[in-house]
């Protein structure tokens, strides 16, 4: 057994799903439970949601170290069902290392939903949300007209690597100016409810309750990472359409 | 009909979402009505006239049905709990505490702001105190395999 390619194996594999959005736990579980089925005497894994830190030990004692850093989190749930399902498969029976690392090769370049599938997404989450939150349909078709120009600046955007921050910023500047615009052209036109709905697409929702769950459940260092890390965003979604509020208060 | 329509809203808007996060299939559909369910419990329990109970009554009522969702489906519950929560997240609160601090009104500000940390806390308890005991299983269940968490 090579087990500094275990070690690689194992990292790879716990900062693909740290990657896709799966949970601290998991990923540490995930990693572990792998660790175990091949062999190794003991190993320590340390995640975080921006590094993984693992140590596997050989039958011997000696150690294989290795340091792993996230670069990019989005979410894609589809991934981290199969992420999952390999692993289980590859502690339940056997699967030689150098086609392990082929999976998850397959795996990251798995499908994603087309497109014109995603823009629509984007637009149906505003749209059905301007309803939820009381509007009518002027609020929502204006809502989810903000949900395809999120995702126009997102796919402008994406071969730039922006931060978190300066993306956020761009997009709600976006929704604050088509809402915004949006009430000076139709009488009657409830901006808030429309606001609102527009920006559940770029709200870190799940970033707020996982972060409070992080912090219950003992991962302080991770809570305080999302924490933060949400609090930028809605830093950035503040700014963003505050600017235009503020604008439009001057004239 | 008061509270159909906004079930529905929530089923049409986690069915959106699951486009964004690359959830497929069956369980999309899955996922998306747990959202109608969270919203459901959440319009059930308006009797109460407290709203906190509400949110922590909704979101007790989605980690039940994304933990049984997953041990049928055998899938991870991450992917159910994120798309059914999201009705849940209080993103109009999340609005209106910037929209505050913008404006300058600091009550108001640090009000809602507040507000709006504690139904997040409310959730995220709701949360815990369904899957804190799965999570004990699980510990136990690991720990006859030999298998030490870290």
């Amino acid at each position: 057994m090579d087990y500094n390619e275990l070690a690689k194996v194992g990292a790879e594999l716990g900062s693909l799903l740290i990657q896709y959005g799966a949970e601290i736990y998991r990923a540490e579980e995930s990693m572990v439970r792998l660790f175990a089925a091949y062999g190794a005497q003991e190993s320590q894994v340390f995640a975080l949601t921006t590094c993984i830190n693992v140590t596997v030990f050989k039958p011997g004692g000696e150690p294989v170290t290795r340091i792993s850093r996230v670069q990019i989190r989005t979410f894609d749930l589809d991934k981290i069902d199969r992420l999952n399902d390999l692993c289980r498969r590859a502690c339940a029976q056997y699967i030689p290392l150098w086609r392990l690392e082929r999976a998850l090769k397959r795996i990251e370049m798995g499908k994603v939903f087309s497109r014109p599938l995603q823009a629509a997404g984007l637009a149906g989450v505003a749209f059905a949300f301007a309803l939820f939150f009381g509007g009518g349909l002027e609020e929502a078709a204006v809502s989810g007209l903000t949900g395809l120009a999120i995702f126009a600046i997102q796919e402008l955007l994406n071969p730039f690597r922006p931060n978190l921050f300066f993306s956020t910023l761009l997009q709600s500047l976006c929704i604050g100016v088509l809402c915004i615009g949006g009430s000076y052209l139709l009488p009657g036109f409830q901006r808030d409810i429309a606001i609102i709905g527009a920006v559940m697409n770029l709200v870190p929702g799940i970033a707020i309750t996982s972060f409070i769950r992080d912090l219950l459940s003992g991962d302080y260092l991770s809570g305080a990472l999302r924490f933060m890390e949400s609090m930028i965003v809605a830093g950035a979604i503040a700014l963003g359409v505050g600017i235009v509020l503020f604008l439009t208060q001057l004239f | 009909m008061d509270i159909f329509l906004p079930c529905l809203y929530s089923f049409a808007a986690c069915l959106g979402y699951c486009l964004r996060v690359n959830l497929r299939g069956r369980k999309m559909v899955l996922a998306s009505l747990g959202g109608a369910i969270g919203w459901l419990f959440y319009l059930l329990f308006s009797f109460t006239g407290y709203e906190l109970l509400q949110y922590f009554a909704g979101s007790v009522a989605i980690t039940v049905y994304a933990e049984v969702m997953a041990r049928v489906n055998k899938t991870p519950v991450t992917g159910f709990l994120l798309v059914s929560m999201l009705p849940m997240v209080p993103g109009g609160g999340i609005y209106h505490t910037m929209e505050y601090a913008v404006l300058g009104d600091i009550d108001a500000f640090i009000r809602t702001g507040l507000y709006t940390f504690a139904i997040a806390a409310a959730l995220a308890i709701g949360m815990l105190v369904v899957s804190s005991p799965v999570r004990l299983v699980r510990n136990w269940k690991n720990r006859k395999e030999g298998i030490r968490l870290p």
